[in-house]
């Protein structure tokens, strides 16, 4: 698959994922431009997600760190966190 | 240069043009030098700190009476050591191993290690398969898996093949590769995959016929009691049940969280309170577990562990060299003896690489607390592979310390012994790993890309951006492997890679010459090729000829296959022209065979090779074969680079469906022509062959308008057409009014599809309407 030109996102739709378990700080940098809300006996990873690809890169994530899936969904939270800058491809 | 290929001993396969792997491996083994890692091919060896599962090896031996069986689990289950501990088992038989990682990627990588695999096992077995992917055209499914299974069929007593790690597969050519071997694997063979997700293979179907068994991750969760076997037996710890249990329930048996608590356990007076703390956290498992055994280390053990796990596979040197430090060989020694996440790789104890999980869990804590070190560590380690001619590994870790420069180089240095040996996959996923605007900061790597992109269906837009790149630089720089200079390389990429413009190819293969320079390189005979290409569909056949007989008559073909290749079938093109059938027939037959012989058989451009047959074939009246060889062609040449050949292919296979009597489908083609030549930039030859083919066609069709035959009336006024009585004066000898016959007369003309009395004539004497004519001749087709 060639590479296409960057281009600007130009929207990207807010991303709730759920894990069992709550994640420490190090956790992080695992999911780069998203935010860790840990309580309860769970883990709210949210961010802007700007295509499939880059949702099905956090989910490889989730996979390869042995984390428990419970859910993913677009947020409903009228106040998302403030987006982080999106690094790295 | 190619070192020709014998069919002798295996270790002739693999010439030092592809820079060898064996400083990552354990550097001896059958075959040394082939570039294999070979620590891949065996079961990693029994640790401590783990049990034996009976009860699950019963389950999975059970299981592999089933053609696939699927051990799909979370990382951490405890899913290698399982089939490690089962394929020693006396119950297991035969096993043939292979633990993937994501350089499997490429479809040819992974195959060869599957052969390798299996030939270990079963020295029958292989050898063609091993030959056809060294090549530097990879036919998977017309050579490959079809010798493999060919050779499986054979075999004297059952075999299991185990694919550890299935997950890290994600291309879905090599997925489509492993659905068909699964689907056409003979009855004593069965395959293993252990995964972390379902793999996309047809599971459901057989699920439903019954030829897939599954362990999945209920099953693989430890019980109470292996719980105690683990954390009292192996670990050495002395744990009460109540305890053993409280920690089984927190883990939820779960083999990773388990073994960790093992080691927070060590050398603890009194466990209790950890294990309450424990217990009532809801921290995950590994996250808390992880940071606790690693606070409980030394500090230069823990240094060590995180800073050595940016590396895929570690051994003493490597480690000494990356980490700057010294004495990394007993370090790790040590750390296997007290079972800290390392897995020794072989027999040997040179190298080694963390449990998956936590070599995960160490970087993430290494990017926690020294994130800007992990550039300088990559940064070794790429200085250190590149030195052992690990190049695979060289470039990975230059890529990860974002040294892109270096990363370049060796891709521009390397790409064409990887392209050489069809690991085009391989130099792509080089490519594809690196960020935005690295590759058009870098002209030699825009070359690379530029080249594998046209092979590979790149878009006209995204080739004609990177060879800017390459044309628009004064780089002073290194060159890639066999390119003189990158305007050469340019002009040759749009020479081979034609699109849709003759004239601009035809440039491009003059510029290509003209900058080839004196040395006759490999790429020097690849643009001759391709000028006598673009000559003849230029429709200049006199001046094609020369340079593509001197190619044919001075290259051998396997120095050049494709060169060769290409240069006999537009010969076979030519001669078809000048209507020298025989030479046609032969040149198309050598341009198969030498497909055939070099594997090219899945490349877009043997589809010209098929051409030239099919047009032989139409020629000699076998029509039926013809259309089954341009109808391939048509498929080979399905990408977009290659339109203007696939036009020449449709009007060819038009000719032979007119052949057939299939006129509705011949024309049908022809529109499908003149849609796809309306869009060429310079369709050459192409749009009169095309004007031509369509007369042919209307021609036939008008005969077939006999089949509407002209009523008793209608040849009435037909046959008082050659008088010469006016209209008016045909309408009152047949007692009929004026308008009367005007529509009648009408009718005739436009029943013989003619437009005139005399023509009608003419044409009703030609069909036997009227007496005076002669028997249509049949025409000859393209």
């Amino acid at each position: 698959m060639m590479r296409r030109p960057a281009s600007e996102p130009t929207e990207s739709t807010i991303y709730r994922i759920v894990v069992r378990g709550e994640l420490s700080h190090r956790y992080r940098q695992a999911f780069e431009g998203m935010t860790l809300a840990a309580g309860e006996g769970e883990t709210a990873i949210t961010g802007p997600v700007v295509d499939q690809a880059q949702l099905h890169g956090l989910l490889d994530r989730v996979v390869d760190l042995g984390l428990e899936l419970i859910s993913v969904n677009p947020s409903r939270d009228p106040t998302p966190p403030a987006p982080a800058a999106r690094t790295g491809g | 240069m190619e070192r020709r290929l014998t069919r002798t001993s295996p270790a002739a396969l693999a010439p030092a043009a592809v820079p060898s792997e064996r400083s990552a491996t354990d550097g001896e083994g059958p075959g040394a030098g082939s570039g294999l890692v070979w620590s891949k091919l065996t079961p990693p060896a029994p640790r401590a700190g783990t049990i034996t599962r009976s009860g699950l090896q019963s389950l999975l031996q059970a299981a592999l009476g089933a053609r696939l069986c699927l051990l799909d689990a979370p990382a951490g289950s405890g899913k290698t050591t399982l089939i490690a501990q089962w394929s020693a088992t006396a119950g297991a038989g035969r096993v043939a191993w292979v633990s993937l990682d994501e350089d499997d990627n490429d479809p040819a990588r992974l195959w060869i290690y599957i052969s390798e695999a299996l030939r270990r096992v079963e020295p029958e077995v292989g050898s063609a398969a091993l030959q056809a992917l060294h090549r530097s055209s990879v036919d998977l499914g017309g050579l490959v898996l079809p010798s493999l299974l060919n050779d499986l069929n054979g075999i004297g007593s059952p075999l299991v093949l185990v694919l550890d790690d299935y997950h890290l597969i994600t291309d879905p050519n090599c997925h489509q590769t492993v659905a068909f071997f699964l689907q056409h694997l003979p009855a004593s063979v069965h395959l293993l995959l252990a995964t972390r997700v379902d793999p996309p293979l047809p599971l459901a179907r057989m699920r439903a016929s019954g030829a897939l068994a599954e362990l999945r991750g209920a099953e693989l969760e430890f019980t109470e009691e292996e719980a105690a076997a683990l954390l009292n037996g192996a670990m050495g710890l002395a744990l009460g049940a109540k305890d053993v249990a409280l920690l089984a329930e927190r883990t939820e048996g779960w083999a990773a969280g388990l073994y960790l608590a093992g080691l927070s356990l060590r050398g603890r007076g009194d466990p209790g309170p950890f294990i309450a703390a424990f217990h009532g956290d809801h921290r995950h498992v590994a996250d808390y577990l992880a940071a606790e055994v690693l606070a409980r280390q030394p500090e230069m053990v823990r240094t060590f562990l995180l800073r050595s796990s940016v590396l895929r596979r570690l051994s003493g040197p490597l480690c000494d060299d990356v980490l700057e430090r010294q004495g990394s060989s007993e370090l790790l020694e040590e750390l296997v003896r007290s079972n800290l996440f390392l897995v020794p790789l072989d027999d040997r104890r040179q190298w080694y690489r963390y449990h998956q999980l936590f070599g995960e869990l160490l970087r993430l804590e290494l990017g926690s607390r020294e994130p800007d070190l992990r550039p300088a560590l990559h940064r070794r380690a790429a200085a250190w592979h590149a030195r052992g001619g690990d190049v695979e590994e060289a470039i990975h870790h230059a890529t990860a310390a974002g040294e892109l420069t270096d990363a370049g180089a060796l891709i521009a240095a390397h790409w064409l012994a990887y392209w050489r040996r069809g690991r085009r996959a391989t130099v792509r996923r080089w490519i594809d790993g690196l960020p935005e605007g690295a590759i058009t900061a870098d002209p030699p790597v825009a070359f690379v890309a530029a080249w594998i992109g046209g092979y590979s269906g790149a878009s006209r837009e995204e080739l004609e951006r990177l060879l800017d790149v390459v044309e628009g630089t004064d780089w002073q720089g290194p060159l890639p492997e066999g390119i003189s200079s990158l305007a050469f390389g340019a002009a040759l990429t749009r020479a081979s890679v034609p699109f849709d413009n003759v004239e601009g190819a035809l440039a491009a293969a003059r510029r290509a010459l003209e900058l080839a320079g004196p040395e006759l390189s490999a790429f020097h005979w690849m643009a001759q090729a391709a000028l006598g290409h673009a000559l003849y569909l230029s429709g200049r056949p006199a001046e094609a000829r020369p340079p593509l007989e001197a190619l044919v008559a001075r290259v051998a073909a396997d120095r050049q296959p494709y060169a060769v290749m290409t240069g006999l079938a537009v010969l076979s093109l030519l001669a078809g022209d000048d209507g020298d059938d025989e030479a046609a027939a032969a040149l198309a037959g050598r341009a198969l065979a030498t497909a055939d012989a070099h594997g090219l058989g899945a490349e877009p451009l043997s589809g010209i090779a098929r051409m030239a047959l099919g047009r032989v074939l139409t020629r000699q009246g076998n029509l039926a074969q013809a259309q089954e060889q341009l109808e391939s062609a048509l498929e080979l040449l399905g990408i977009d680079a290659m339109a203007l050949h696939r036009a020449y292919a449709l009007l060819l296979l038009a000719a032979v469906r007119h052949g057939r009597g299939d006129l509705a489908g011949a024309r049908h083609l022809l529109e499908h022509a003149h849609a796809l030549i309306d869009q060429l930039a310079d369709p050459g030859v192409l749009s009169s062959l095309l004007q031509q083919s369509r007369r042919m066609l209307a021609a036939s069709h008008r005969r077939d308008q006999v089949a509407a035959p002209l009523t008793r009336r209608e040849l009435a006024v037909l046959r008082l057409l050659p008088s010469p009585l006016s209209t008016r004066e045909i309408g009152d000898e047949l007692h009929v009014s004026v308008n009367t016959i005007r529509s009648q007369v009408q009718a005739v003309y436009r029943k013989l599809a003619v437009a005139g009395r005399a023509e009608a004539v003419s044409e009703a004497r030609r069909r036997g309407l009227l007496p005076g004519g002669s028997p249509e001749r049949d025409h000859d087709f393209m």
